[in-house]
């Protein structure tokens, strides 16, 4: 009540305000006059927006149709498209001048970009950097805004602008997030060392998003070949270890399993998931301990992970620990995940329990449960172990537990040895199945009595796997998985362990050691053989005693069998004395050392029962090498056995097999020349077989070498012998065009010294530089040389030469029939020859040599007559870096030249150049602007002199020069001021303008009026002037003025004037000057 | 040799700007449309030796032209789609209503010629 009436006190006080009606007025027109204002506003602003719209849509339409130009102008593109294309060169670049064109032209490439692919991207990418828009990129880098500097990044890596990278690599580590992440992502894709300077250097946090970019960056990068992550597992940044450990599992890089089982252990959640996933991704078996260590202080997740892990990589010995989860657990889902690994590891080991009726109280009649109990026999231990893993179990043994402190792994350990040791006692022996004998089958059995039994089952066969599987467990495999343990255990322990625990265990039942099943075969045993036939047991002492075991083994009795003698047929003998065999397979063997015998296996026949007989036709004595075995016998000499002297060893005929090569390249032959066409006898070669096989290296151009029947290289010749110098190789003549009667005698001097024969395993690089000169030798025949230089050549040439040559060289017979078969001889003949020789080299001498250029060659001197052709100074750059990466000469000396002639500092070309569809002179420097005033009308040539200003350079200065006495006025009138204008550009002393000078001189001619020094002038500029003086005075721009392009208006008239007074003006000046 | 008539249906001036100006220089006729108003106005007046049409489209996308081809123009005409990449169902739609072949973006206009070449060789 108290409220109530507090509130009506209040609203009592409340009382219309008094507000005037004009004041109400104005308010409504304030308010409307704000609304208008704002719509106003937004009107003017969408109108602007569009009318922009609208102007990139057309100028996008201008361009886009030049752009097409430039990305599908071909190498091979007629002289008119060539023309074209530069005229929009040159056109784009003036459009581009305005900012609002270079933005729309870098827009129209960024877009083309995400559309195109191939050979036109790449002409893209290429028209960004010449036309100079990266240019505006890097001032993008430099600006304040975080927005244009990400923009700039941008711009630069969808560009692919490599330059950028190391401006880019410092915005690394930015404080800026979006720039930092634009810059990794550009470092990445710019340069393929890019991620490792990333991985290196950068201080922040990589997020999951970057992360996945930069993984996509990288598998989009062509040719890329990934460095070894496990580099950057040692990264203090948390991030570049996760990062690394992801690009470690997406590619493979399965070389840091100690530095990833180490990570595990790491504080961080996630690098410790990722590592998990690593150790499952690459089966690394070791890191179980690791895992099974750091499990108890994991959170759930990581508990999850670690189970999952070891599901699949872990073993029998693995489900200790994962029952003993199941049981201390309190988590479901880790308790529930336990469950499920230890069905990995053993399928069907937990069989389902939730909602399974029990049917132990079961009315069933007597006579059908027995019926049913004889059939399907139940294994009580799978009740067992159902008991063991109920629901209530497990929650009493978890709630128990829970109040502890979480075990360790030596804590686990050693309840499971615990339960090993009682089991141990427990195991019986005849439940151990003799792994000796057959390992496999044991596997299988002991792998079925684990399914179904309980845990303590699977500890008694963990224990008996430890002491008689250890040998299985390593050569077993699972379906799909790898070894799980890939080093090699040790092997030979475990099979002692195995056999001594096998002896233990029988030990009792057994009378002698010597029956003792062994493991391997026993056919390496030496046969003992009773002189008479029956089942005497004889001693064997002196036969034992080549075991090394004679005091164990010399009263041991000995059963052995019959063998007949050897006499005709050894098959029969050969497949009664098989040797004694185990049905194991290859995978349970291998584990034996693997014995290779480098020798063909050779297998032998002993015949000990009639050693007299003799040997097969195909077979061969051989000597008894074991004389060991040979003593003992020796100091037998008792009845029944046989004196070893007379043994004779019977062994199959060997067939070796060597690897012989199946194929040679033919280029490693020597080049056979069978005959030479000229003046020596045309049989000479086949007279000589040393003319056969020698390999000169034919150097002069005499000669035509012509191979019939060969087929293209390289070819493969099959070899059926194992000696290649059997192999004939088809060749034909070589035939000599027009010169073959001047062929002179030392060309065959060259053949004598050739060895016959060559070896094709010398070297014939070796070989081809040892070979001699021919010219050399005609030119030393031509000069008399003295003895001792002969000899001292000689002496060098030896030693040189390799042994084989040398020897045929001194070979005195074949050298003698290589002479008298070739040599001709006479004064005549002589003077006729060294005629000859002088009027080769004369010849010679005038031939242009060979230029052999490579396709790189080629291409890069294509490119060179592209840049001379097309090119100006701007391409100084491109040419410097060409230079630097050149290395051939002829390449150079055209890169010099061209940079010469661009920077003004030699003439277009050398002396012997021609004129290029007679627009280049000798000395002249060409202007591209030459080709185009010849063709177009005079309006276009205003235009293009306009253009000039903008991309000319000193070539263009000489060619408005010439312009100055064009026929037409207007053209000379608008190359001068394009004169001035594109001299002030490039920054040209005017004092160094000749036509200045030549003005100066006119004008300042001795003697001279000043009318005759007009007269003169205008003569110079070959202008007529008009016989009535008042229509001389026109409107024009003055010369030496800096007026702009256009001028209009009052300004106009005021700089106009005409051309008396304008010269009179020059006149004074160059008067004061003086 | 009479040139091919082309019809290249596609939105993005710039791209069809590009393909046009390339088809035509190696000899094809080439209509370029943009809308597919534009492609239903043109297809009325003459059917062109080969269509090559974007599947995103204004007012009538590349599938229903195919279709529109197909059964109510009742022409064989080889039709080539341009889709972006991962339209596969698009591209599946469209060649279970007729399409002939299929270029996904970013377009090689290299590889389109050979696409276009090797349709018109099959007619």
């Amino acid at each position: 009540m108290q409220f109530t009436a507090q509130i009506y006190r209040t609203y009592d006080l409340i009382t219309a305000p008094k507000i005037h009606t004009d004041l109400l007025w104005d308010l409504t027109l304030l308010f409307l006059g704000i609304a208008f204002l704002y719509f106003l506003a937004i009107f003017l602003f969408k109108k602007q927006l569009s009318k922009r719209s609208n102007k990139t849509k057309k100028i996008k339409q201008e361009i886009a149709p030049m752009i097409s130009e430039f990305i599908f102008l071909e190498e091979d593109a007629t002289k008119d498209e060539k023309s074209s294309y530069v005229n929009l060169k040159v056109e784009i670049r003036e459009l581009i001048k305005s900012a609002f064109y270079r933005k729309t032209v870098t827009e129209i490439l960024m877009d083309l970009r995400k559309d195109v692919s191939g050979t036109a991207r790449k002409r893209l990418f290429e028209l960004f950097k010449d036309l100079g828009l990266h240019q505006e990129s890097y001032k993008k880098l430099h600006a304040l805004r975080w927005e244009r500097i990400s923009k700039g990044i941008i711009e630069l890596t969808q560009m692919r602008v490599k330059e950028s990278y190391g401006l880019i690599s410092k915005f690394i580590n930015d404080k800026r997030p979006t720039i930092r992440k634009q810059a990794e992502i550009a470092v990445v894709t710019l340069k393929p060392e890019g991620i490792n300077h990333f991985l290196d250097t950068t201080k922040h946090r990589i997020s999951e998003w970057q992360q996945l970019k930069l993984m996509e960056v990288l598998s989009n990068k062509e040719n890329f070949l990934p460095p070894s992550f496990r580099v950057w597992l040692t990264s203090k940044n948390k991030f570049v270890v996760l990062f690394a450990l992801r690009l470690i599992k997406h590619y493979d890089q399965n070389d840091a399993y100690a530095s990833i089982t180490e990570l595990v252990k790491h504080k961080n959640n996630r690098i410790k998931q990722e590592a998990i996933d690593c150790i499952k991704t690459f089966h690394i078996t070791d890191a179980i301990p690791t895992l099974k260590t750091v499990f108890w202080k994991c959170s759930v997740n990581i508990k999850i992970a670690i189970l999952d892990a070891i599901g699949n990589l872990g073993e029998k010995e693995d489900l200790p620990f994962l029952k003993l989860i199941e049981n201390k657990e309190s988590s479901f889902p880790v308790r529930s995940k336990a469950l499920a690994a230890i069905n990995m590891i053993v399928p069907e080991t937990v069989l389902p329990t939730e909602g399974i009726v029990d049917t132990k109280n079961y009315n069933i009649p007597k006579d059908i449960r027995g019926a049913k109990m004889e059939t399907m026999p139940e294994d009580p231990t799978i009740d067992e172990y159902r008991d063991t893993i109920t629901p209530e179990n497990t929650a009493d043994t978890s709630t128990d537990d829970n109040s502890e402190t979480l075990p360790e792994a030596d804590v686990i350990s050693d309840q499971g040895e615990a339960d090993l040791v009682s089991i141990k006692n427990e195991k019986k022996d005849d439940e151990i199945a003799p792994i000796s004998e057959e390992p496999g089958e044991a596997i299988v059995e002991n792998t079925q009595k684990m399914t179904g039994t309980s845990l303590s089952d699977e500890k008694k066969s963990i224990d008996q796997d430890q002491k008689t599987e250890s040998i299985s467990n390593t050569y077993s495999m699972k379906d799909n998985h790898e070894p799980k343990d890939p080093k090699p255990k040790d092997v030979t322990k475990n099979v002692s362990e195995s056999s001594a625990e096998h002896e233990s265990s029988k030990k009792d039942t057994m009378e002698a050691p010597t029956e003792i099943q062994p493991a391997f075969s026993i056919a390496f045993l030496p046969v003992v053989i009773d002189g008479s036939v029956g089942t005497d047991e004889t001693e064997t002492t002196d036969n034992v005693e080549t075991t090394g075991e004679t005091d164990d083994v010399v009263d041991i009795k000995v059963d052995f069998e019959l063998l007949a003698p050897i006499v005709e047929d050894t098959k029969e003998i050969t497949e009664e004395r098989k040797p004694i065999r185990f049905d194991v397979t290859d995978a349970e063997m291998y584990f034996i050392p693997i014995v290779e015998n480098p020798l063909p296996s050779v297998t032998a026949q002993y015949s000990f029962a009639d050693a007299s007989v003799k040997t097969q036709t195909d077979f061969k004595e051989l000597e008894v090498v074991d004389y060991n075995e040979i003593i003992a016998l020796e100091k037998a000499k008792k009845p029944g056995f046989v004196d070893a002297k007379e043994l004779v060893v019977r062994y199959e005929a060997i067939s070796a097999t060597p690897e012989v090569k199946t194929g040679f390249d033919i280029n490693e032959l020597p080049v056979v020349y069978d005959k030479v066409l000229g003046n020596g006898p045309s049989d000479n070669a086949q007279n000589n077989p040393a003319v056969n096989t020698i390999a000169p290296e034919v150097t002069e151009p005499m000669f035509t070498v012509v191979f019939k029947d060969l087929p293209e290289r390289p070819v493969q010749v099959p070899l059926e012998s194992t000696d290649v110098n059997e192999i004939t190789v088809s060749y034909e003549e070589i035939k000599s065009i027009a010169l073959d009667q001047w062929l002179p005698v030392s060309k065959e001097t060259e053949f004598k010294e050739e060895p016959t024969n060559t070896p094709l395993d010398h070297d014939m690089d070796a070989e081809i530089a040892n070979s001699p000169d021919t010219e050399e030798d005609i030119a030393a025949n031509e000069t008399e040389e003295t003895a001792e230089e002969s000899i001292a050549e000689q002496d060098i040439a030896e030693q040189q030469l390799p042994s084989w040559l040398l020897k045929e060289i001194e070979a005195p017979e074949e050298t003698t029939d290589k002479t008298t078969a070739i040599k001709m001889e006479g004064p005549e003949w002589e003077a006729k020859t060294s005629k000859m020789i002088h009027d080769i080299n004369y010849y010679l001498q005038y031939l242009p040599s060979n230029k052999k250029y490579d396709s790189d060659m080629v291409d890069t001197m294509q490119l060179l007559d592209d840049i001379d052709f097309f090119g100006d100074e701007r391409e100084l750059p491109l040419l410097d870096e060409l230079m630097q990466k050149e290395k051939k000469e002829a390449a150079l000396v055209r890169i010099k030249d061209i940079m010469a002639r661009f920077q003004g500092n030699a003439p277009l070309d050398d002396g012997n150049a021609t004129e290029t569809e007679g627009t280049v002179k000798n000395n002249e420097p060409y202007s591209i602007f030459q080709e185009f005033f010849r063709h177009c009308d005079t309006d276009s040539k205003l235009i293009l002199l306009d253009e000039i200003v903008a991309v000319g350079d000193h070539k263009e200065v000489y060619f408005l020069g010439k312009l100055l006495s064009d026929p037409e006025r207007r053209i000379r009138r608008k190359a001068a001021k394009t004169l001035k204008e594109l001299k002030e550009r490039l920054g040209i002393d005017p004092e160094q303008n000749i036509e200045k000078r030549e003005q100066a001189t006119v004008l300042n001619a001795p003697g001279d009026s000043s009318e005759g020094k007009i007269e003169r002038l205008l003569g110079q500029m070959d202008i007529q002037p008009p016989k009535e003086k008042g229509i001389f005075d026109i409107d024009f721009e003055l010369l030496g003025e800096e007026a702009p392009t256009t001028v209009t208006g009052p300004k106009a008239k005021k700089k106009s004037g005409s051309v008396r007074d304008s010269i009179f003006k020059l006149f004074q000046r160059t008067n004061k000057k003086k | 040799m009479v040139s091919k008539q082309l019809l290249l249906a596609e939105d993005d001036e710039l791209l069809g700007s590009l393909l046009r100006f390339r088809l035509q220089k190696v000899g094809y006729e080439v209509a370029h449309v943009t809308d597919g108003k534009q492609v239903k106005e043109h297809l009325g007046e003459d059917i062109p030796d080969i269509i090559v049409s974007d599947i995103m489209m204004p007012y009538f996308s590349g599938i229903e032209l195919i279709d529109y081809v197909r059964n109510e123009l009742d022409s064989k005409v080889p039709i080539i789609i341009i889709s972006s990449a991962g339209n596969e169902e698009n591209v599946l739609s469209a060649f279970e209503l007729g399409a002939n072949d299929f270029i996904s973006k970013p377009v090689s206009p290299s590889e389109l010629l050979v696409r276009v070449a090797r349709e018109l060789n099959k007619t």
